[in-house]
C-alpha cells in the first residue's frame, strides 16, 4: 500500500531533560507504515534540540509563545502554511492547547487540520476543577483547592495536612512540607507559569500513567498503561515499563467514554498501598514518553493524524506488556551557521 | 579610537559570534552599519557624516545614540580593551 | 531623496540556554490613528499625556452589549456604573443608549441628577448613603439597593417621615464557587441573612420591595459563577412569591465583567481569555429562563457592567521623556504618563504601543512613568520597539477607573478629549493647572510672608 504524504507540523522539540513529546511524537510518525510524512517543527527556543535533529525534523520555523495571544500565533502559522501547505498540526505543549483550540476554525479554513481536546474538555479537567471533575465521572481524586496569593494559603491551611503538593496551572509541582516551603514554590511557580496555584492533598502511593487516544466519541483508540521505573529529580520518567493492569484500562476507558475525550491525553494515576487509583491529572495531549506506546504496538501519533485526516482508523486491541524504555541523553554536534540561521531567520 | 576585538565574527545578517566567550548576540540594521564602519576604522565623526547623508538624524541625537551603544560593545566586552588613544 | 528613519542602534545577547520568556518576538503594530483622528495632531493641539475616549467604540460596545442580552432575554436594562468613569460626557452617552444611572454616593448621585437623569431611573448602591442622600433618594422614587441592616432601619424611620414610599431591594452576597469571595456587601445568602432581610421588609408595610441585587465580584472571566448567582437569586425571588404571593418587578445581576485587558501574573493574554458578552448573557438569562419564576413574572434583568463596557473606549497617548540603561544592562523607557494618572497600571499588562512607523527590533524595556516614585511602573520587562525622546506612544483600554481614579500629585492632570462618531475631536475634561489647586487652598495670613 503506498503511504500517504502529508506534511505535518508539531511543536515541543525540546527533546532536553524534561523532554516535551516532539520528537517522540515525530519518531511514532516515521515508524508509520501508513504515512510518509514531512515533520515541519515548530520552536520556541533557539536551543531546541529539534531543528537540529535532521533526520526527524525536516525544517523548523520559530513561532511566538501563546501568551503573546491567538493573533500573532495566527500569523505566523498563516506564512509558515504559505510555504509549506501544512495538513496536520499537532500542538505539544500544554500551555499552547488553549490558544489552538481557540483558532481551530480559523485553522480549519485554512486547511491545517487539528484534533484536539474540546474547550470544555480542557477546562474541565484543569488541575483547579480536579474535585469538580471527579465527583462529576465518578473518579478518586485528592482534594485540591486553587489559591491566588499565598496568604490565601493561610485561610484553608486547616483543611490540609503537611505535606501538600503545589501545583501550577501548566506544569512543575512540588511537595511543601510546611507553609514556608509552599510560600517558596508558590513565589517560584507563580513566576513562571501566573496564577492560580493549586494546592493539592498529597496521595502517598507509586505513580503509574496511561498515555490514550479518545476519538472524540467516546471511544478509546488506544491506550497503554506505564510505570516509571525510574525519576530524575525534576520528577521525569528516565526509565519506564508497560504495565497489564486492567483495572487502570477500565478507568482510562470510562474517563473517555463519559468525557468523549477528543484527542490525546496522559492519566497521571496514583496506586495507593490498599491497591486504591487516585487521579492526579488529564494531561490533555500525548506524553513524552508516547514513543513506548508505538514500540509496544500502538502508534497512537500515527492514528492521531489519521483521525485529524477522518480517515478509518481501528482500535487498537493489544500492545506487549512488559516493554520497556530507558532514556538517555546524547550530545549532538551543531554547527554554528545553523544555530545563527534559527536565532536571526526564525528558519532553518 | 574604537575598536572592535579582531576575533569577533560578525555576519550580513547582525549575528555577532564571540568566539573567547561563547556568547552570540544580534544586531539591528543602524547597530550593524555602525560596526561595520567602527571595524573599517572610521571615526565617529565620520560615521555620523555617513548616517547624516542616509538617515533623517541630527548630530545630537546620533551622539547620544552612538556612545550609548558603543558603550554597551564595551561592557558586552566586544571591543579592545586599549581600543581608545 | 528622502532619508530613512533613523533607529536606534541595539545589540542583544541572543539566549542561549533558558528558553526566552518572550519567544520569537513580534512586531507591535503601531497605532497611529484613533476613529481616523491622528493621534499626534491631538496631541498637538491639546497636549501630552492626554486621555483620548472613543465615543463610537462606546456605542458600538454597549450596542454590542445590549443586543447579548435583549436577544436572549425579554426586558433587559442597563444602568451606567458612575464609578467606572463619571465624566459627564461618558455617562451622557451611556444614558443617550438608554442607560439609567447605578451611584454608590451622594456625590455620584448628584452628578447623575445634574446630568439630567430622571430620580426613578437611578439605582442607588453601596455602603455609604447618609440619612439626607437616603431622604432625596426616596423623595425623588430612585431605586435604593440596602446594604447593611443599619440602613434598612434607616429607611425605615424614614418612611415614617416622608410621604412617599421608598422603593427598595437587597444586595445579596453569595458562595458562587469563585475566589475571593465578596461577603462584605448586602446580605448574605447561604446563611439566611437575606432571606430574613427580605422577611422584614415584607413585614414592614411601609416599603416598596422592587427587586434583588447581587454583585459577585470584578474582573470576572469565568460565566458559571453568573449563573450560579442568577441561579440563587431566580429562587429567592420563587420563595418570595411562595410566601408572600410578591412578585419581584426586577433582579439586578451588577457587573464585574472582566475586559479585554491582561491581568499582572495572567499567562495568556485577556484578548485570548475574556469571554464575550454573548457568554456572560447566555449564562445569566439561560438561568433565569430555566428557573422556577412563572414566564409572565419573569423579573426585568437589570446590569450594571462598567470596565466591560468603556475600557476599549480610552486611550491614553504620550511623549517618551528619555532612555536609559539600567545596571543589569536593561532598557529603561521614561514616558510622561505617569501610574497617578494610570491607575491601573498596578493590575494590568497594559497594551502599550508606539503611534509612529517602527521596526521589527524589539528590546526587553521597563517602561517607567516621569514621577519621581520607585513604584511609578507603566510596564515592566515589555518587549518594546526602540522608541526615542519626543517619540510617542499610545496606551489601550484606559477608559475604565483611570478617569475616576486618578490623583493629581506633583503633576496636574491632563487634558481628556473625546471623539464624536463624526471624527471630531471635543475638549471634555480641561488640565489643571496650578490656578485650579491653588483655588482650594487658603494660606492663613501669618504664613503669606516669609524672607529667605
Amino acid at each position: 500500500m503506498e503511504k500517504i504524504k502529508l506534511n505535518i507540523a508539531l511543536s515541543g522539540l525540546n527533546n532536553i531533560d524534561s523532554p516535551g513529546p516532539g520528537i517522540p511524537v515525530t519518531r511514532g510518525l516515521k515508524d508509520s507504515l501508513l504515512i510518509d510524512p514531512k515533520i515541519i517543527g515548530l520552536a520556541y527556543d533557539n536551543l531546541e534540540p529539534g531543528p537540529y535533529m535532521h533526520e526527524l525534523i525536516d525544517k523548523t520555523y520559530k513561532v511566538p509563545y501563546p501568551s503573546d495571544g491567538v493573533e500573532p500565533l495566527l500569523d505566523r502559522i498563516r506564512y509558515i502554511h504559505e510555504k509549506e501547505h501544512i495538513d496536520v498540526l499537532i500542538p505539544n505543549f500544554d500551555s499552547e492547547l488553549f490558544t489552538f483550540m481557540k483558532s481551530e476554525r480559523t485553522l480549519k479554513e485554512m486547511g491545517i487540520r487539528t484534533f484536539l481536546p474540546t474547550l470544555q474538555q480542557f477546562e474541565e479537567r484543569h488541575k483547579s476543577n480536579l474535585p469538580q471533575f471527579g465527583e462529576k465521572y465518578g473518579v478518586k481524586v485528592p482534594y485540591s483547592e486553587p489559591i491566588g496569593s499565598i496568604m490565601d494559603f493561610r485561610k484553608i491551611e486547616d483543611k490540609f495536612e503537611y505535606p501538600v503538593v503545589v501545583k501550577g496551572k501548566f506544569y512543575d509541582a512540588y511537595i511543601a512540607y510546611d507553609f514556608e516551603q509552599v510560600g517558596i514554590y508558590f513565589n517560584k511557580i507563580a513566576a513562571k507559569w501566573g496564577l492560580p496555584i493549586v494546592i493539592q492533598e498529597f496521595v502517598k502511593g507509586t505513580e503509574v500513567n496511561v498515555v490514550a487516544l479518545g476519538d472524540g466519541n467516546g471511544n478509546t483508540i488506544g491506550a497503554v498503561p506505564m510505570r516509571k521505573t525510574y525519576i530524575t529529580d525534576k520528577g521525569k520518567g528516565w526509565g519506564g515499563i508497560t504495565l497489564e493492569d486492567p483495572v487502570m484500562l477500565e478507568l482510562t476507558h470510562k474517563i473517555i467514554s463519559q468525557t468523549k475525550w477528543r484527542g490525546g491525553m496522559e492519566l497521571e494515576l496514583i496506586r495507593t498501598s490498599d491497591n486504591e487509583l487516585y487521579m492526579i491529572e488529564i494531561n490533555p495531549r500525548l506524553p513524552a514518553w508516547v514513543y513506548l506506546a508505538v514500540a509496544a504496538g500502538q502508534n497512537l501519533p500515527e492514528a492521531l493524524v489519521m483521525l485529524a485526516m477522518e480517515m478509518p482508523v481501528k482500535p487498537f486491541s493489544h500492545y506487549e506488556v512488559g516493554k520497556m524504555f530507558i532514556r538517555y541523553s546524547y550530545d549532538m554536534i551543531c554547527d554554528l551557521k545553523e544555530f545563527e540561521q534559527l536565532s536571526t531567520k526564525g528558519e532553518l | 579610537m574604537l575598536k572592535i576585538k579582531k576575533n569577533i565574527a560578525i555576519s550580513d545578517s547582525g549575528f555577532v559570534f564571540d568566539p573567547g566567550t561563547g556568547d552570540s548576540y544580534s544586531l539591528n540594521p543602524t547597530g550593524l552599519e555602525i560596526v561595520q564602519m567602527i571595524k573599517s576604522g572610521k571615526s565617529f565623526e565620520e560615521i555620523f557624516q555617513d548616517f547624516a547623508t542616509k538617515y533623517e538624524v541630527e548630530e545630537e541625537a546620533f551622539e547620544k545614540y552612538y556612545y550609548d551603544f558603543t558603550t554597551t560593545l564595551k561592557q558586552l566586552r566586544l571591543t579592545e580593551p586599549n581600543g581608545e588613544d | 531623496m528622502t532619508k530613512l528613519i533613523f533607529e536606534r542602534p541595539i545589540i542583544q545577547r541572543i539566549n542561549a540556554g533558558l528558553p526566552s520568556k518572550y519567544g520569537m518576538a513580534h512586531k507591535l503594530e503601531p497605532i497611529s490613528h484613533i476613529d481616523n483622528v491622528s493621534i499626534k495632531s491631538l496631541m498637538d493641539s491639546y497636549g501630552s499625556p492626554l486621555f483620548i475616549i472613543s465615543e463610537s467604540t462606546i456605542r458600538k460596545t454597549y450596542k454590542n452589549a445590549f443586543r447579548a442580552f435583549s436577544s436572549r432575554y425579554p426586558k433587559v436594562q442597563f444602568a451606567w456604573s458612575y464609578k467606572t468613569n463619571y465624566l459627564n460626557a461618558v455617562c451622557n452617552v451611556f444614558h443617550q443608549e438608554g442607560s439609567w444611572a447605578e451611584v454608590v454616593s451622594g456625590f455620584e448621585y448628584d452628578k447623575a441628577i445634574a446630568n439630567g437623569v430622571p430620580g426613578e431611573l437611578i439605582i442607588f448602591n453601596g455602603p455609604d448613603k447618609s440619612r439626607q442622600d437616603l431622604e432625596k433618594a426616596i423623595k425623588n422614587g430612585s431605586l435604593i439597593h440596602i446594604d447593611h441592616f443599619d440602613e434598612l432601619y434607616e429607611i425605615i424611620s424614614l418612611s415614617k417621615e416622608i410621604e412617599e414610599r421608598p422603593k427598595v431591594a437587597i444586595r445579596v452576597n453569595m458562595d458562587t464557587g469563585i475566589y475571593p469571595r465578596w461577603d462584605r456587601f448586602g446580605f448574605n445568602y447561604e446563611n439566611g441573612e437575606a432571606w430574613d432581610a427580605l422577611n422584614r421588609i415584607m413585614a414592614n408595610k411601609k416599603l416598596d420591595l422592587l427587586g434583588l441585587h447581587t454583585h459577585i465580584g470584578t474582573y470576572m472571566m469565568s460565566t458559571d459563577a453568573y449563573k450560579i448567582a442568577a441561579t440563587k437569586l431566580a429562587s429567592l425571588a420563587v420563595r418570595l412569591e411562595q410566601k408572600h404571593g410578591h412578585v419581584l418587578q426586577y433582579i439586578d445581576m451588577g457587573g464585574g465583567f472582566a475586559s479585554k485587558n491582561t491581568l499582572r501574573g495572567a499567562y495568556y493574554p485577556g484578548t485570548d481569555t475574556t469571554p464575550s458578552f454573548d457568554d456572560f448573557a447566555e449564562a445569566i438569562t439561560s438561568a433565569f429562563m430555566s428557573s422556577e419564576i412563572k414566564p409572565d413574572n419573569l423579573p426585568l434583568l437589570i446590569l450594571e457592567n462598567g470596565r466591560a463596557l468603556i475600557d476599549d473606549a480610552g486611550y491614553l497617548a504620550g511623549t517618551v521623556l528619555a532612555n536609559k540603561r539600567l545596571a543589569d544592562g536593561r532598557r529603561a523607557t521614561i514616558i510622561d504618563a505617569g501610574v497617578n494618572i494610570l491607575f491601573t497600571a498596578f493590575w494590568y499588562e497594559h497594551d502599550i504601543r508606539p503611534v509612529e512607523p517602527v521596526s521589527e527590533q524589539t528590546e526587553d524595556t521597563t517602561i517607567y512613568g516621569p514621577l519621581c516614585m520607585n513604584i511609578d511602573v507603566i510596564r515592566g520587562n515589555v518587549m518594546f520597539p526602540l522608541l526615542k525622546k519626543g517619540d510617542h506612544y499610545v496606551i489601550r483600554r484606559v477608559g475604565a477607573y483611570n478617569n475616576t481614579q486618578w490623583l493629581q500629585f506633583i503633576s496636574m492632570r491632563p487634558n481628556v478629549v473625546m471623539i464624536d462618531s463624526k471624527g471630531e475631536p471635543h475638549l471634555i475634561r480641561k488640565n489643571e493647572t496650578l490656578e485650579t489647586i491653588n483655588s482650594q487652598e487658603l494660606t492663613p495670613e501669618h504664613l503669606k510672608n516669609f524672607d529667605l
